[in-house]
Parts: C-alpha cells; structure tokens; sequence
C-alpha cells in the first residue's frame, strides 16, 4: 500500500491555497455588494419590501371677502382591495358590486388582478363605506381597505363657477382659481409606508413609517357673494329677457382699490358636477357626439369669458377717447360746440357713418357727442389726437393687454399695430370699433377715471390665510400708473353722468344716487357674420365713485332690440341700485321710494281664518279665501310669508281639507301705465312687482301662463321717448 | 484475508484520538445551520404548514440522526472502503442513477427527476454516488500511483466514468451535481499526480466544450450569463438572484439582525434551501458572511491537512475528495448566491435544509473523522 509521495502533498497544498483564493475573492464579492452597493440595494430591496399610501390634505377653502364659504374639501373614503389577500373573490366581488352599486364584471377583474392594490371606488360617502364595514365584519372578508380621502365640494351650486373653476377627481384644480392656486390650495400629501411579504400582505412586527399631510392654505376673495348673487340674478334675467343671445358678462368692481367684487358669466354650470353640460340641446345629443366634440364643448362651456373672450368695445371706449383729448388738451371745454355731426364722415374714400345718420346729431360739444353718443364727434377728435398721442395713451391705460389679474385663462386682445394705422382706422378706434380686449380690460380701463387717472390691477384674492386665521401672504392693491390727471378723470365722469342723466344711458338712473355710464352697441365681424354687442358701464356715485359695472351680452336678438343703452343700462340701474344700498352707500341727495307703500307679507299659514283676516287687514293687504267658517285652519298661503307687496295687494288663502287651487291664466300687461297694468292684474286676482317706470316692457311670467291666484307678476317699466343708442 | 486481518489489529492499536478541530468546526457549522434555518423558514413554514417550526424541527432531527452516524462511521475503520464495496458502492450508484430515470420510478421536482423514494423516504442517489466516487477513484488510483500518470490506461477510464456520470445526470436534469462530481474529480486526479502536461489540454477541451454547449441554445446562454447583469430580466430569470442580492445588500456590514430578514417573506422561494446564505447575509450580514466563511475555511484546512497526514493514499485521497465535495459546494452556493456564477440550486453545506443530505454529509465527516485516527 503506497504512501501519498512527495508530489501529491506538494499538489494537496496547492488545493488548500486554490480553496483558501476562491473564498477569498467571495469574501470580496460579497463585500461588493454589502459595503459598495449596499446603499443602492437597501434603496431598492425598501422600494419593493414596502407599499406606500399617500395621505391626501386637506385642500384649502376658498372664501368670499366677508368670510362665505365658497368651496371646500368634504370628508370621503375610498374603498380598495389587495387582491392576494381575499380568498373567495366571486363573494367579494359581488358584495362589493352590489354595495357600491358598480358592475360585478369589472369589480371582479380587478379582485383577480395580480396587483398589491387595487382601487375599486373613490369618493364615497361614510354612509356607503359604513355598510362596506358592516357586510366585512359579517362576512368576515379580508383583503378589503377603506380608507379616508377628501372631494372638493362647492355648497352653492352654479355660483361663481367660471371663477372658482373646479377640481378632477384627484382634487387637483383643473379651472379657475382652483388651478391658478393649485399650488398654494392642494397641501403637502403625507405618506404611509407598511412593510409587505412578496404578496403585498403586510408583515407582522414590521413598523410604520407616517409622514402626516399639511392642509393646503385657504384663500379669501375680493368678490362679495351678496353682489356675485346680484350680478347673476340680473345677467340670468336678461339672459332670459332678451333670449335669442348667445351669453352675458358682468363685472362689478370697486374702482378705488381694483378689487373684483362680481364677475359672473351667465349660462353657467355647477362645478360640482363640472362634466355636465349646461345645454339642452347639446345634452339632447351627448351621447352621439365624439369625444373631442364633448370636450369642446365643455371647455366652451368652462371659459371664464369676462377674462378670456375678446370684443370690440364700441362707443363704451368713447370716454377713452375723450380722456386722450382732454388730458392732452385737444378739446379744451368740453361744452363748446365744435363739431359738426352730418350722419357721417368721409375719411381715405370711406364713408363711416354716425349710427343715427337717419337724424344726424348737428352741432355738438364734446360733452353732447358722449351724452348722443355721436360717432363724427369722435371721429374728428381722434384725428386731431392724431396716431401717435392716441396710441400712447392705450398703452398707459393697458388697452388690448392682460390686465395681469391674478386669474388662469385671461387673453389680451388684438390690436392695429401703430404702424399699420390710418386715418380710417384711427377714426373706427375713436369710438371702440376695428380692435380687441376684454370685458375686464375694459372696465378696468373705466375703473382709471373713476379712480383720479389711476390704474389698478384688477386683483381677485385679497389673502391667503392658513387654517388658524394666520395670513400668509396678502395681495395689497397695486397702482399701475397714473394714467391721466384727476382733473381729466373728473371731467370724463361728469360727461359720463350727463349720459345718464340726459343722454342715451338713461334708463340706468338709480334714485338717490349721481351714476355715470356709458353705452355701446357694437359691431362684431362684418358683413353676414355681422352681430351685436349690446353693452354699458356704469360708474357710481360720481362724487366718490364705489361700485363700477360692466353689463354685456352677446348677440341678443331678442324682442327688446340688441341697443346697449336699452336693454343693458336699465339693468346696471337696477344692480347699481340694489349694490349701493347694500354696501350702505350715503346718498347723494334725499329720496324716499315711491308713494305706494310697501308691505311685507306675513306669514299667517296655521292660524284660523279670522285671525288671518285680522293680521292681513292689520297689515294693509287683502285677502281671498274660500271658506266661511272662521274657525278653519289656514294652511297656504300665496303669496308666501316675506314677499314685498304693494298696499292693498291681494293674498289668497286655503283652508284645511279644502285645497282646490284657484289659477288664472297672465294677462298681456306690456305697453301700459304703472297703474293700468295694476289694475288689469288685479282683475285677475294677480299681484304686482314693479321695477323702473313709465311704459311696461317686459314681464315675467309671460301672458297667457297658467298661474295660481296671488302670484306676484314682474314688470318693467322703462321712460318713453329716448334715444337709447 | 488473514494479512488484512492483522493490519486491521496492528492499526487498531495504533489509534489516536480523532481530529476535535475538525468536529468543534463541524458541530459550530451544524448549530449555526439550524439556527438559519430555523429563522430563514419560519414565514414560510408558517404559510405552507401552519406553523413556523415545522421545517426547522424535521431538520433538527436529522442533524440528530447524522451526528449519531458521523459518530459510528467514525468508528469503523476507513480502509474496509478500499476493496469490493468501493466495486460495489459505484455499480449501486451508478444502477440507482439509472433507476431514477426510469419512468414511474424516479421523483420529479421543478421539471427535473431526482429523486428515489420508499414510502416517507425520499433521496438523490446523486449525494450517494458523490461518496461512491471518491472511494472508487481514491481505491483504484491507489492500488498503483504511478498508473494515472499514464494516459490511456490512466486516466482514460476515469475519464470515461465520469462521463457517463455525467451523461445519467444531465439526463435528470442535474447540472450542479455534474459539477461538482467533475470538480471531486479532478481534484482527487489532480492530488495522486496526474500529469499537468495531460491535465491541462483536458481540462481546456473539458472548458471549450462546456462554452460551446452553452452558446448552442441562445436560452441556455441567457440562463448561464444572466448573473453578470441580473437586471435584463427583473421579472424573469433575474428575478431570483436580484432578490438575493436585495438580501445580501440589505445586511449591509452588520445586518438587520437574526430573524429579522424581511426578503425571506415570501420574496426569495423557499428561503432555507439552496439560498439560504443569502438569509444569512441579510440578517447577519458581512460579519456574518465572514464568520461563516471562516469556518469552511477552517474545515477545508482541516480536511486538507487530514490529507495530508493520512497513512496511506487511500486516505489521502478519499480526505481530499470529502474536503473538496463539501469545500466546493460551499464555494457554488455562495458564488452563486451573491450573483457570481450562473444560477444554479446547490445547496449551503450543514445550512441548507434537507435531510438526507445531512445525514450523508455528516457520514461523510465520519469518514474523515475515522482518517484522522489514523494519521502519522
């Protein structure tokens, strides 16, 4: 039996250092990857051992200048599966499916899915989730998670949407200020972090990672919900007043600081259910448009057009004009007459004609030229002007700009380069017709005189507070520059007032106050496109300019006509009017409503019927019942409790088990005296609401409508013989 | 008959005290093995069982069974191997390696039939020929020495009966067992003096071929190299070895601490087999890796130098062919653990669970145990 010879021990040794190499260089390796990479691997290995949930904040509130909630974010759950961890998915499925009303179909692929989560619903109110919780514990499911999430939730419906704008259903803003403030509503996400097995269970005596969320910051508005709601109650009513018309805009604001106090846009949408659309006709046919269809049509439906449509201004930029000329003293008296007006005006060939060249105007002053509105007057002052001066003073008072309010969406116009101006369109631009802005471009420019010749930024949020009332940021009102002297600014206003007063604005008149204002009809496109902007701004009071309104409507072809100082000026009256007593304006000279008195109705609904005769005797009013027994309960009433009436107006009353409605149908009471429309509904046992005076125009509900006895009828009246422009 | 007799006395009365180096070493592999396992399979025992110590006490109990039997083969002197059971123990294998293959006799695992059973019982008569192998080769080349530096009538026939080891393992398919029977080999061929002017030119074709039969299939290569970047192929076959390597890099210089391994939750498959070192890595990292390192190091130098001092070259050979069958199954396992070889399931020495391969792991140690009784 040979002995391991020398060679063999010398090769047993060199085994031992090949064995004693190979776990040296693994030592190496494995060094590699514990020290070297380790970083890299533990980053990745936490990525995959991990699953993590975002926290949603709490989106800001939006506020209204007076502290009125305008929107904010309400509590909601999601529900979500981890589609390892449930055993019998048909049954899960199926609960799921039923509970939260959703197709079994695909409630079922996702349970199947081979995924860690899934998400089956979101924005689910407590109620619904309570019951997810309830059918859990019965049937004691796992894999099922609930957990909180919050909606964005708009608590007055269709108000102040083309402002506010919306959110998607990540509450991310989408339009409005809710997109410009994206950033400073959405908050800081938190983050839950849970270790998991390969299967996404989560692991035991693993410890969790909790990042809280931070609530985004609230924001509070300059816009006063009180006006907003003026503002979309008449540009609503006009809407319906004047309909055929495409859409309106009103803006309303307070020249002194630039503050937006309304901006409505009017047919609106209610950004709760923003993917709705608000046309009959088109939601007739929805469902057979395409999708590029539908989404142009919402976003036509979104556009915040105060902000972003551009249109002509017409003879509104007459007092633009007229503040060139004065500050540069080309007309040194407004009131000298030095104009000629012969129905038009003939410039480079072309024959540009006054609107009334039927009856030309004559011999005017300038100030006779704004209050008829006179298109030669204008014409021959911006020639004088001449192409350089006009145009430096556009761009001080920012025309065809962005204003720069702080707002997403707003476009700045269209204008004649000055190079390419002519006399022609120099005289067109004198009174606001061959170039662009936007309603709020001009107003604001209007603000400028009603603010001494300063020009302010229009701004819309006038703080940004945190959730303990803290501000964080303040938007002071900011003074873009001194356009024109005050001494300039207070003749144009008062020249505005002579509008009002006794020009073509008259039907904006407010009693009590000194309004100054200016119309416009506008031509927009020419030719067979050709179609009307019927617009006024309106300034008040004159002494201390407050509120400044700019009423348009887009193409109205209703039977009213389509004249701004007809059928837009009466309305800025009546929000001028309803705004200066709100905001408790001092008058400026004395005056007590009209002779008739008011009465409020009272609410006389579960009294017995003599003591209903006997309040509404008290209060002035009488009354209507069928039913002699004096003992009956009354249990309606109409007019309902709170109505304003005039004295003497009729309240009609029924009775407990005797409910048989007496109606009527709407007398025509249009073209009529206040007292002879009185009558004629009072002889249909119908009441009266009167607005404006001299001869009736409008009236709401229409003739011939079927209504219960004691409806109050709205109507117009408006002075006769003006020329409204 | 009489002659064996005697030497068998005479030696019997030389015997020395066993190698308590290598034993200490053994037993400190053996209960770190448990613990790992124990800690590695939990989540999973858990999940499949029901209870997290169902893999860990089955596996206790076979370390019981095979100290018990390290201790007896310990006892019976290594050279009775040397005669007919070496003749015996290699046709044994080599017919219960055909019989696997045999359709309704062999086990089939993961697409590859391995295995033999009787009843409970089930065990790869691959781990038996490796033992069978050793003594064969070590018996035969020590008969006459000089022979293997001999080509034809040499090494030729080892050659041969490797490959057709080889041929009946591929056929299961067991590519890491054909592995390392080819490393046991050489490196008992390479120790009783082979010539290196044979070994070398053999051992490049041997190199050649195996590229060659790699590169043929474009799958094959991907599987073969996709441990150079296991990346290319996250959610395929990478997936594996980028989970051990999320193991391995978790552990960092200390690791996350025992029992804490948050990849053996389901995201390495069966965390206490073939990947367990990875487990290891990550709960108690390098140091760990170190310490476990250390060991077999410590056992190969105690293998060796059993070798080394054996009687006979009998026991010099069949010391080196334990030493490098466990040596280079610890080595694979962990190269390929840590993304440095192809991917391939070769279980950790004395750490992976399985039973019957403990059992005859420690048999094997008794072998060596029983060799260093009789060292010079």
């Amino acid at each position: 039996m040979a002995k391991a010879n020398i060679e063999s021990k010398k090769r047993t040794t060199i085994l031992l250092t090949i064995f004693a190499l190979v776990i040296l260089m693994l030592f190496g390796r494995m060094f590699y990857w514990q020290v070297i990479k380790a970083t890299d691997l533990q980053k990745k290995a936490y990525t995959q051992q991990t699953k993590s949930r975002v926290i949603s904040p709490k989106r800001g509130t939006i506020y209204d200048r007076n502290g009125e909630v305008l929107a904010r974010s309400i509590s909601v759950e999601t529900v979500s599966v981890t589609p390892k961890n449930i055993k019998d998915k048909e049954t899960a499925a199926k609960g799921l499916s039923e509970i939260l009303e959703l197709d079994y179909e695909s409630v079922l692929t996702k349970v199947n899915k081979n995924t860690s989560e899934e998400i089956i619903a979101k924005k689910l109110d407590k109620e619904v989730t309570d019951k997810v919780r309830v059918w859990i514990s019965e049937n004691k499911i796992k894999g099922i998670n609930i957990y909180e999430d919050t909606k964005r939730y708009y608590p007055k419906g269709a108000f102040l949407s083309h402002v506010l704008g919306f959110c998607g259903t990540d509450n991310q803003g989408l339009e409005g200020l809710e997109a410009k403030y994206e950033s400073v509503l959405k908050g800081v996400a938190g983050q839950l972090t849970i270790g998991t097995d390969a299967t996404g269970a989560e692991l035991p005596l693993n410890d969790e990672r909790y990042i809280p969320p931070e609530d985004g910051l609230n924001l509070i508005l300059t816009i006063d919900e009180v006006i907003q709601h003026k503002a979309e109650k008449y540009l609503e009513q006009a809407l319906v007043d004047n309909s055929p018309v495409e859409y309106g805009t009103c803006i309303i604001m307070n020249p002194q600081n630039g503050d937006i106090l309304a901006m409505a846009v009017a047919p609106d949408y209610d950004p709760n259910d923003p993917f709705t659309i608000n046309d009959d006709t088109l939601a007739a046919k929805w469902s057979e448009m395409s999708g590029s269809e539908r989404s142009k049509a919402l976003q036509e439906m979104w556009k915040n057009r105060a902000i972003s449509d551009t249109y002509e201004p017409g003879s509104v930029f007459k007092t633009i004009t007229s503040a060139i000329a004065i500050e540069e003293k080309y007309v040194n008296n407004v009131d000298t007459v030095q104009f000629n007006c012969t129905g038009s005006l003939k410039i480079e060939g072309w024959e540009i004609k006054c609107w009334r060249s039927y009856n030309p105007h004559g011999t005017q002053s300038l100030r006779k030229g704004l209050m008829n509105s006179c298109n030669p007057v204008f014409m021959s002052v911006a020639l004088k002007i001449g192409k350089q001066d006009f145009y430096k003073y556009l761009d001080a008072f920012g025309i065809s700009q962005k204003t720069g309010v702080d707002m997403i969406g707003e476009t700045s116009g269209i204008i004649h380069n000055i190079n390419d101006v002519t006399d022609s369109t120099l005289a067109t631009a004198s009174f606001g017709q061959g170039f662009t802005l936007t309603p709020l471009n001009m107003l604001n420019a209007i603000c400028a005189i009603a603010n001494d010749g300063k020009l302010m930024q229009p701004r819309i949020v006038k703080e940004i507070v945190d959730n303990n009332g803290n501000v964080v940021q303040s938007n002071e009102p900011k003074i873009v520059k001194q356009v024109v002297s005050a001494e300039t600014s207070e003749m144009v206003l008062d020249m505005m007032q002579s509008v009002v007063d006794d020009g073509t604005g008259r039907y904006a008149q407010v009693k009590g106050y000194y309004v100054a204002g200016k119309t416009s009809t506008a031509e927009q496109g020419r030719g067979a496109d050709k179609k009307y902007v019927a617009s006024f701004v309106g300034v008040a009071p004159v002494s201390n300019p407050q509120v400044a309104v700019i009423f348009n409507l887009y193409n109205p072809q209703g039977p009213q006509g389509h004249q701004g100082g007809g059928i837009c000026a009466p309305v800025v009256g009546n929000i001028l009017d309803e705004v200066l007593e709100y905001l408790e304006v001092p008058q400026d000279y004395s005056y007590t409503d009209d002779k008739t008195n008011k009465v409020t109705v009272p609410d006389v609904t579960n009294r017995t019927v003599g003591e209903a005769i006997r309040i509404l005797n008290n209060a002035g009013l009488k009354y209507s019942v069928d039913e002699s027994d004096v003992n009956a309960k009354v249990v309606s009433q109409i007019p309902v409790q709170g109505e304003t009436l005039n004295e003497k107006s009729l309240v009609k009353l029924y009775i407990e088990g005797n409910d048989i409605r007496f109606t009527t149908k709407v007398p025509d009471v249009k073209k009529l005296d206040v007292v002879a429309a009185t009558k004629k509904l009072a002889d249909s046992n119908l009441n009266i609401k009167i607005s404006g005076s001299g001869m009736s125009v409008l009236q709401e509900p229409a003739a011939g409508t079927e209504v219960e006895e004691g409806t109050i009828v709205r109507v117009e009246f408006r002075p006769v013989g003006i020329d409204v422009e | 008959m009489e002659k064996k007799e005697t030497e068998l006395t005479t030696n019997r009365s030389k015997r020395k005290a066993l190698d308590y180096g290598l034993l200490i070493v053994v037993l400190i592999l053996l209960a770190f093995g448990l613990v790992m396992v124990l800690s590695a399979s939990a989540p999973y025992s858990l999940r499949t069982e029901g209870n997290s110590y169902f893999y860990a006490s089955k596996q206790l109990r076979f370390a019981i069974l095979g100290i018990v039997v390290m201790l007896v083969v310990s006892n019976i002197d290594y050279r009775i191997y040397k005669g007919r059971l070496a003749d015996i123990a290699m046709i044994g294998s080599i017919l219960l390696l055909i019989a696997v293959l045999i359709p309704g006799v062999g086990i089939t695992r993961n697409d590859a039939t391995r295995w033999l059973g009787f009843g409970g019982f089930q065990f790869q008569p691959s781990e038996l020929m490796k033992i069978s192998l050793i003594i064969f080769m070590s018996a035969k080349i020590s008969k006459n020495p000089r022979k293997i530096k001999k080509f034809w009538t040499g090494l030729v026939p080892y050659l041969l009966l490797i490959g057709v080891i080889a041929v009946l393992l591929l056929m299961e398919p067991h590519m890491s067992a054909t592995m390392i029977m080819a490393v046991i080999a050489i490196a008992i061929i390479f120790a009783a003096g082979a010539k290196m002017s044979q070994l070398l030119p053999l051992g490049a074709v041997g190199v050649v071929g195996a590229f060659v039969l790699a590169r043929i299939e474009t799958y094959r290569w991907k599987r073969v190299t996709i441990f150079l970047d296991p990346w290319q192929d996250v959610q395929g076959d990478g997936w594996q070895i980028i989970q051990s390597l999320y193991a391995i890099g978790s552990g960092g210089l200390f690791g996350v601490g025992l029992g804490k391994s948050v990849q053996k939750y389901m995201y390495i498959p069966e965390p206490h087999n073939d990947f367990i070192f990875a487990i290891l890595a990550e709960e108690l990292g390098l140091a760990g890796v170190l310490l476990v390192m250390v060991l077999f190091g410590l056992f190969i130098w105690r293998g060796i130098t059993i070798a080394l001092k054996a009687p006979d070259m009998f026991g010099t050979l069949v010391a080196i062919g334990i030493t490098t069958m466990i040596g280079i199954q610890a080595i694979f396992s962990m190269a390929v653990v840590s993304s440095s070889m192809p991917v391939t399931g070769i279980p950790l020495p004395f750490f992976s669970y399985g039973g019957t391969a403990l059992v005859m792991l420690l048999a094997s140690v008794g072998v060596l145990l029983n060799i260093s009784r009789h060292t010079r």
